[in-house]
């Protein structure tokens, strides 16, 4: 009952914030997608924050740590907080400012732009739908999920992924980028603070954190240290989740709503802060529940937050941690809906005249259809998730390369970028495919990383020798 | 400083920040572990954390000064 009763008003507050942003703002494409480059540091950061967290945070990495140790918080906490800023200063601000003066609103058009190539602007855009598309697919599977183990079965499977997909789908085709924001700044505020409570809960009721920790050198020494990683992942991990992030065009198109370069300071300066009150609290948690849950295997151990909250912390935290998680997944889809529509009506339609009645179509339709996928459960999914990221990563070169390499081509970026994306293709097909004797060695790194050696190798190269556009953009000073 | 200086030193910052985060490799070039992973901060706070939440240190450093010597925006 508590439980339904807390989901109720939850999606009755993100219902209520998208009536509340359907009623402000123009009917321009820059208002319904940009929110008119309108946010302060507040709505930018929670915007960013939120859409950048998805449920994995809060159901995988506890899961993570509870096999691996706490080196869970250097390989993905400590290097998000650490490069997420610095991709956003030295790529995050050069997006901003030159989306903002030369009036973009996608990422397809800024390439297109910058080097007069509609081929440049054609492949961001199948690249982008290509790798975001089969996100919300396991945003909505991942919600499924979520509340029909939460609620131990009470609520299908079915009915859990429709609900929180018409919810989602509500608020953002009615309130398009200060929607989703706002909506963003209420879930990213009650995940954060239902990690810190939950983990000052269990620790108190277990006996105290020092007692926890005495436990773990006595019976799991091993999940103290971090040599449960292999030094070749751990040295290019990096690459694949905290660097791709400024790729995401979902967190693109949010860095552009930014209203000045003052909220993006300042939001730069939050977001590793941010960072380790969310990965902090879920390594200990985690780690924890090792000694105090011991024997869950494989991916059981997802599992092990809503298990702590419930055998040891009372109902009603129970019911707040589903809402926790259901804005965990909610903050990220409602991002990428946007985008993808936004990508559609702008990018494929070329409908800025009446953009919010083709966003909102386009929000809908896409959304219909990754529902029907989720339906099927596709297993596959989850291989091609970690593909996409390492496919954004594939892009950091072409950003690079539009802001501080005047000598870059547009034939050049096509080149390169077909041979890094179709290179990394190779390691994540099925092996009917593409047989895995064919496969380059990855020398025990991620793969991206020799796809990023041989996407830039061939950028350099055919940079050479072909020809700049003589209307190519400048983007001068990217960093003033 | 001038902001190249300031840019520069931002940038150092960040090699060795890297160089922290890969602390397989200092231990690997010790032969030996940099800490004791048993031992805790405050008697709760793992080492290996407080190690992690210690380069984050530097690396919030470099990106201070990485911006102290780019954007021409002061809050």
């Amino acid at each position: 009952m508590t439980l339904l009763v807390v989901g109720i008003v939850y999606m009755g507050i993100l219902v209520a914030i998208g009536v509340i942003s359907s009623r402000t703002g123009a009917a321009s494409a820059e208002d319904y997608f940009l929110a008119g480059r309108s946010f302060g540091t507040l709505v930018l950061f929670m915007a960013l924050f939120g859409t950048n967290v998805t449920a994995f945070a809060l159901l995988g990495l506890p899961g993570k740590a509870y096999h691996q140790g706490v080196g869970v918080f250097g390989f993905f906490g400590a290097s998000a907080a650490f490069w997420g800023p610095i991709v956003f200063i030295l790529l995050g601000y050069p997006i901003w400012k030159f989306g903002k003066q030369f009036g973009y609103v996608t990422p397809s058009q800024m390439f297109a732009d910058r080097w007069q190539s509609p081929a440049v602007g054609h492949l961001t855009l199948v690249l982008m739908l290509l790798y975001t598309v089969p996100y919300i697919v396991i945003g909505i599977m991942g919600g499924g999920i979520a509340i029909n183990t939460l609620s131990d079965g009470a609520v299908s499977y079915e009915l859990a992924a429709g609900v929180l997909t018409a919810v989602t789908v509500f608020y953002t085709s009615a309130g398009g980028m200060r929607g989703t924001a706002w909506t963003n700044v209420f879930q990213a505020g009650v995940f954060l603070v239902f990690l810190i409570v939950v983990c000052v809960g269990i620790a108190t009721k277990l006996g105290g954190a020092t007692h926890l920790h005495e436990r773990l050198v006595a019976e799991r020494p091993d999940l103290l240290t971090m040599h449960n990683f292999p030094a070749g992942k751990w040295a290019t991990g990096f690459l694949v989740g905290p660097v791709s992030i400024i790729a995401f065009p979902h967190m693109f198109m949010r860095l552009l709503a930014a209203r000045d370069a003052v909220s993006l300071r300042r939001t730069i300066k939050i977001y590793p802060l941010a960072l380790i009150l969310l990965f902090l609290p879920v390594t200990l948690i985690g780690v924890w529940g090792a000694v105090v849950e011991p024997g869950l295997q494989g991916k059981a151990s997802d599992g092990i937050l809503p298990l702590l909250v419930a055998q040891y912390l009372p109902d009603w935290l129970s019911a707040i941690g589903l809402a926790a998680i259901l804005a965990a997944v909610m903050s990220s889809l409602d991002g990428q809906l946007l985008t993808i529509s936004t990508l559609l009506s702008i990018d494929v339609f070329h409908r800025s005249g009446d953009a919010r009645r083709w966003g909102r179509i386009s929000v809908v339709v896409i959304a219909a259809i990754a529902f029907a996928v989720a339906m099927a459960r596709p297993e596959a999914i989850f291989n091609i998730s970690i593909y996409a990221f390492s496919g954004y990563t594939l892009m950091i070169p072409v950003m690079i390369a539009a802001f501080y390499w005047p000598r870059s081509t547009g034939p050049a970026i096509v080149a390169g970028s077909l041979a890094g994306h179709l290179l990394l293709a190779t390691y994540y097909l099925p092996d009917s495919w593409w047989p895995s004797a064919w496969r380059l060695p990855d020398f025990g790194l991620f793969p991206v990383a020799n796809c990023l050696v041989v996407e830039i190798t061939i950028i350099l190269l055919a940079s050479s020798v072909t020809a700049r556009h003589s209307s190519a953009v400048a983007f001068n000073d990217p960093l003033t | 400083m001038s902001d190249r200086g300031w840019r520069i030193a931002g940038s150092v910052a960040i090699v060795v920040a890297v160089i922290l985060h890969n602390e397989e490799w200092l231990f690997a070039s010790r032969g030996q572990p940099l800490f004791d992973g048993t031992t805790a901060l405050f008697g709760w706070l793992p080492a290996d954390v407080v190690y992690h939440l210690v380069w984050i240190g530097l690396g919030t450093l470099a990106c201070w000064m990485l911006l102290r010597g780019s954007w021409r925006v002061r809050d």
